[in-house]
């Protein structure tokens, strides 16, 4: 009983509140060099080849008296788009100062609006509103497609001798970049997208790799807040690192706090997740979690005995074409230390049966504790059905849950109002006349029949 | 008997009750205020106003990640798990975070709805002057406007045709259409998914291009990367792979554990994607990630002011 906790968390199941910690621990890394930015100006930023070049490609396209385009990629209005326009409204103001014409192509409507204002800020801030032409950023398609030929036509129509292509960008990339190639721009991009960047590479004179592309505005404007920022990011890289090297050395000796005892529960596949509902985010009937396993392998075995809750361990050996699946719930035991807690969350959840004449909900322990859980061991094809459950304990009009019904029997999963017909059988009203053979179809299942009783109550 | 729970969550108040009247009313009283507050506010008190929701509008969405979720679990069947009500303060506010997330998102789909009417608007400002002041290449505007005013007008009368009209069910079949079906069959799947497939099509283009531009030995890397690239392209032509492995196979000890079946042309491939590719693109992600974080916290608590816009 004292390894079941309360049902709610579930999304740390798997990892455990260590990927909340090391998440606050990274934001923390960001906001401490942000403040410390703030007090101290001289922190160092190495040089990007591909921001160097962003002077020379506007100052090509003004001896060259053709437009600067800029294209913030597919993406809606998130960081990614954000960051784009920030460095377009850096080269907008240079271009501005230069009166070179600048042609900003949106394929979302929102990132269009944003950019529009950003770009016209950038035109006052630098004095020459007047020289800013609202047609200059465009909404062109949220179409893929039909924005990348709306993008190459623009490109060749108007002759752009600069290519700024930064943001989120899919298949469309080489169609951008060889077009804008084709008419000897100078093409600078980056995409957040790791198969594109490969294009670019292939295509562009200048390529952001990865987080050179956030490092940009930072490089640009050497902002106290932005350049902390970068700092920041690079303490987190460097933790992230020492977490690949830390985890290599503790895990090559197997040795530690990483090590782990797990229980594993085999089945072959075609069958359901045996007998009751064991650990919660592991519903009956849901596929495990695939490992592969060779024939012949033999495969710890862990059944627990949905009655007593013993765990009964058997090797089994895995036959030849067929699929093991193995899931690693694990069973918390008294002698685990916080720390093996806190790496290896708690499998172990209890799950909830209502009852119609308590309005308040009941918790009934599953796996280590079974009470509440009978076991079906046969079923009427009739309607109403008739159940056979030795010793359910149920009385008229009980609420019940059953769980694990596959096939024709799917017709079971629910919750029901019981009519007892004696100590072993009851009756729901499901029609199962159609259902098939019930020992035939779930030799294994085990349905949870029994409501909570107040001696099973776990508060 | 199969009880199912209606959904009455502060989020969901029952249709036509007086209690989604009342929160109906308060919404466009907050909205009314909201806009009144911007439109009167020095700039200073509306840019408190804008970091203020800024960082209500992302406060929910840490929450939505990060708060203790109830148990999302079902049955096989796919119906949820019968729950009741919350038992503590946790789950109280783990449901109420859950419950809130299809309105949140509707919030930030009705906004990009009235964006892209904005968009549009771009769309006919700049190509109506074009085809009203006869520049250059006005005729693809018109087509635009043709194409746009066909799609609009033949998309909503099958819309309406196919939905809202006695027997529309007939419609689904070919052999019922009338002919906005057919038109409407003609613009999307005989010209624009054409058009989409012939677009990406042209890619294929491209890559030989950029490969032959990227593979000219011009570098070192350049000379590496055409290397590489060789290898893993013959390691997927079949035949190619097939008599190099069958040569490498006939080296002795190469098919028992010696060291010479390591270079197999799908051992070296194998190892070139998991060894170097997988590792440097997960490096390259991880950087990304952080960078998004960075970004996200910075727009977040309203500490990028201007971005690269400011001097």
């Amino acid at each position: 009983m004292n390894n079941v906790s309360s049902w709610h968390g579930v999304q740390y199941q798997d990892t455990g509140w260590f990927g909340v910690v090391i998440t606050l621990l990274l934001v923390s890394f960001i906001l401490i060099n942000i403040a410390r930015a703030g007090k101290n100006q001289n922190l160092f930023i190495r040089r990007i080849a591909g921001l160097n070049a962003i002077d020379e490609a506007i100052g090509r396209a003004t001896e060259m008296g053709r437009p600067v385009l800029m294209v913030p990629g597919l993406g809606d209005l998130n960081a990614i788009s954000v960051q784009a326009l920030n460095i377009f409204a850096y080269v907008s103001r240079t271009a501005a100062r230069f009166s070179n014409p600048i042609r900003l192509c949106c394929g979302n409507a929102a990132v269009y609006t944003v950019a529009q204002e950003i770009i016209r800020d950038a035109y006052q801030q630098e004095g020459l509103a007047d020289r800013y032409d609202q047609d200059s950023v465009r909404f062109l398609s949220d179409r893929q497609f039909a924005f990348a030929a709306a993008v190459s036509g623009l490109i060749l129509r108007e002759q752009a001798a600069a290519a700024f292509f930064l943001g989120e960008f899919f298949a469309e990339s080489l169609i951008f970049a060889e077009t804008a190639n084709s008419v000897g721009a100078i093409q600078i991009a980056s995409s957040t997208q790791s198969t594109q960047t490969p294009f670019f590479i292939a295509a562009c004179d200048y390529v952001l790799i990865g987080d050179e592309f956030y490092a940009a505005s930072a490089y640009l404007t050497r902002k106290p807040v932005l350049v902390g920022s970068l700092i920041g990011q690079d303490w987190c890289k460097i933790s992230g690192i020492a977490m690949v090297l830390g985890g290599s050395l503790l895990i090559t000796p197997a040795l530690g706090i990483f090590s782990q005892k797990t229980i594993n529960r085999t089945s072959v596949q075609g069958l359901d997740v045996p007998t009751t509902v064991a650990y919660t985010g592991v519903a009956a009937g849901e596929p495990l979690r695939p490992f592969e396993k060779h024939a012949g392998d033999m495969v710890d075995s862990y059944v627990i005995d949905s009655k007593t809750g013993e765990v009964q361990q058997k090797q089994v050996p895995v036959v030849e074409g067929e699929k093991v699946d193995v899931i690693e719930p694990r069973l918390i035991t008294p002698a685990d230390t916080w720390l093996q807690r806190f790496f290896q969350p708690q499998k172990n959840k209890a799950l909830r049966v209502e009852r119609e004449d308590d309005p308040k909900p009941k918790e009934v322990v599953y796996g280590s504790d079974p009470a509440g859980v009978a076991l079906i061991t046969a079923a009427s094809n009739s309607n109403p059905c008739v159940l056979t459950a030795t010793g359910h304990g149920l009385k008229n009009g009980d609420q019940i849950t059953i769980y694990g019904g596959w096939g024709g029997w799917s017709v079971l999963n629910g919750t029901f109002q019981v009519t007892v017909l004696s100590p072993d059988t009851f009756s729901i009203p499901v029609d199962a006349s159609q259902a098939g053979d019930f020992k035939n179809q779930n030799p294994t299942l085990a349905h949870e029949v029994k409501p909570a009783t107040e001696g099973e109550v776990k508060k | 008997m199969l009880f199912a729970q209606v959904e009455k969550t502060f989020w969901a108040e029952g249709s036509g009750s007086s209690a989604l009247w009342l929160k109906i009313l308060m919404a466009v009283v907050v909205g009314f205020g909201l806009t009144f507050a911007m439109l009167k506010l020095p700039a200073r008190g509306r840019r408190t106003l804008v970091v203020g929701i800024t960082f209500l509008a992302g406060l929910y969405w840490v929450l939505y990640y990060l708060w203790p979720q109830p148990l999302p679990g079902r049955l096989a069947n796919g119906s949820p798990l019968p729950h009741g009500q919350p038992r503590d303060l946790v789950e109280s506010v783990g449901f109420w975070i859950k419950d809130a997330q299809p309105v949140v998102s509707d919030f930030a789909n009705i906004l990009s709805s009235f964006l892209l009417g904005l968009g549009v608007f771009s769309i006919i400002r700049i190509h109506g002057r074009k085809l009203f002041r006869r520049q250059p290449d006005w005729g693809f505007s018109a087509v635009l406007f043709l194409a746009m005013i066909a799609m609009v007008i033949v998309g909503y009368v099958n819309y309406y045709q196919t939905r809202y009209t006695p027997g529309s069910s007939k419609l689904e079949l070919p052999s019922n259409w009338g002919s906005w079906q057919f038109a409407n069959d003609l613009l999307f799947n005989g010209l624009l998914q054409q058009m989409d497939a012939a677009m990406f099509s042209v890619i294929a283009f491209y890559i030989l291009s950029a490969a032959y531009r990227a593979f000219r030995i011009r570098s070192v890397e350049a000379t590496i990367l055409l290397s590489t690239a060789l290898i893993v392209i013959f390691s997927l032509m079949g035949i190619v792979a097939y008599e190099w492995n069958n040569a490498v196979a006939h080296i002795p000890g190469a098919t028992t554990g010696g060291i010479a079946g390591n270079f197999s042309l799908t051992e070296i491939y194998k190892w070139i994607n998991q060894n170097v590719q997988t590792p440097a693109i997960r490096g390259i992600d991880f950087g990304v990630g952080i960078g998004a974080l960075a970004m996200g916290l910075r727009l977040w608590l309203s500490l990028e002011r201007g971005g690269a816009s400011a001097a």
